[in-house]
């Protein structure tokens, strides 16, 4: 290298070590002052979402009253799944499952599900979900009603072979344009069913001695 | 037929539609494409006024990296901003916010004009640019809400806050709208409408006498 040009890049090297350390200074106070609000913000989101879910009146901190199971076979992912119990008087009346997960058309769909004690559903909510526009963005509490199929059903009615969309001869509308969406989700909401309808009495224990 | 695609040959307008594409993916309703043009108007100019209040002691060699640097801080700091007190808007957003951070119209901007331009110039001009493009972005983002989900003003809640809920004006019933509009290729089908629009009146206005 020329000699000449040492002192011009120690020059580049010295700006833009300036430069970078300004940027980071800058971004961690940005972060620094907004992060507790943040985070308030998504607790919030998901409360809303929870509450959503769980229409019965309860007595206990719902939010704090949790579990964790994981179960790939019936809630579609190797992550935990945390249980949410609703208790009135401490008799169980219901939880709430979060994160379920369906597999979308284009990547995964994250469902909020709401369970009666009985085993009836109380709701559903996306969490989460990268679907098509316009199609299979439907899921969506926001963008469309669809996911209010479910309200009400439980995993004796319908019938088993009837959990699946109607053209494949079963109960519930699918989105338009979006059947393997549609087909999805009600799979993931029928195995969710099953799962409650199988660790139903273990769901409520205090223990987390539910991970099997 | 080189006249007929003259328009996309032309440096400035290249930068510009493809600049502004990913702003208007994500402009599927008024209150999408309002929100995502404030953003990156705001982005535009305050990268422009820093970028060119450094100019100094930007080298030449450094320029790109300079200018990436500070729109990535900058954008990162606005997504912040926006996730504090419009949270529920910037997950309707989502990853298009802190695209802007790399946006071609955004860098060029900084990188033709701020570099040679004082703080003032740069300013105006960006404001110049930055007008027109939240313009195009509100007229791409109302013509799909309408055409797409056959209502006006959706989703104004998020931005305004729980009085706006009422300001949903529902044209068309129902599910009527097509879902075309709705997608991303439906944002630039309309891009292209518009373009076609602006090129048949430049036509017109410089050719007056021609049929």
């Amino acid at each position: 290298m020329d000699i000449n040009q040492r002192p011009h890049l120690m020059k580049l090297v010295f700006t833009l070590s300036g430069v970078a350390f300004v940027c980071v200074l800058i971004l961690l106070i940005a972060n620094q002052m907004t992060h507790r609000q943040i985070a308030d913000n998504a607790r919030l989101q998901q409360l809303r979402i929870i509450d959503a879910v769980m229409p019965i009146p309860h007595d206990n901190a719902l939010y704090d009253d949790t579990i964790k199971v994981i179960d790939p076979q019936y809630l579609g992912s190797e992550n935990s799944v945390t249980v949410f119990r609703a208790r009135n008087a401490d008799q169980p009346i219901g939880l709430v499952l979060m994160p379920v997960t369906a597999k979308g058309y284009s990547g995964n769909i994250l469902l909020t599900i709401g369970i009666a004690y009985d085993g009836t559903l109380l709701g559903v909510q996306v969490l989460k979900h990268q679907e098509t526009e316009g199609l299979g963005d439907g899921v969506d509490q926001n963008k469309s009603d669809w996911i209010k199929v479910f309200t009400d059903h439980s995993i004796v009615k319908p019938p088993v072979e009837a959990w699946t969309v109607k053209t494949d001869g079963g109960e519930f509308d699918q989105l338009s344009g979006a059947t393997i969406t549609s087909r999805s989700v009600i799979n993931a909401v029928r195995k969710s069913l099953e799962y409650y309808q199988i660790n139903r009495d273990n769901l409520y224990l205090d223990q987390s001695n539910t991970e099997n | 037929m080189k006249n007929f695609f003259s328009p996309l040959f032309d440096k400035d307008m290249v930068i510009t539609v493809l600049g502004i594409c990913p702003l208007l993916v994500a402009a599927t309703n008024s209150v999408t494409a309002v929100t995502m043009g404030m953003v990156a108007l705001l982005s535009l100019i305050l990268i422009n006024i820093i970028v060119s209040g450094m100019r100094n002691i930007i080298s030449y060699d450094l320029r790109i990296t300079i200018i990436i640097f500070v729109s990535a801080t900058l954008v990162n700091v606005i997504h912040l901003c926006m996730q504090t007190w419009f949270y529920e808007l910037s997950l309707v957003l989502g990853i298009y916010i802190p695209l802007i951070a790399m946006n071609c119209l955004v860098l060029a901007n900084a990188e033709e004009y701020a570099l040679q331009n004082n703080v003032l110039n740069s300013f105006l001009y960006s404001l110049k640019v930055g007008i027109g493009m939240v313009f195009l972005i509100i007229v791409v983002g109302m013509f799909r809400e309408i055409t797409g989900y056959g209502t006006v003003l959706q989703q104004s809640e998020l931005l305004v806050g729980d009085m706006a809920r009422s300001w949903k004006m529902t044209l068309l019933n129902g599910d009527s709208g097509l879902p075309f509009f709705k997608s991303a290729p439906g944002a630039f089908f309309v891009l292209g409408l518009v373009i076609a629009l602006t090129n048949f009146m430049d036509t017109r206005t410089e050719h007056p006498t021609s049929p």
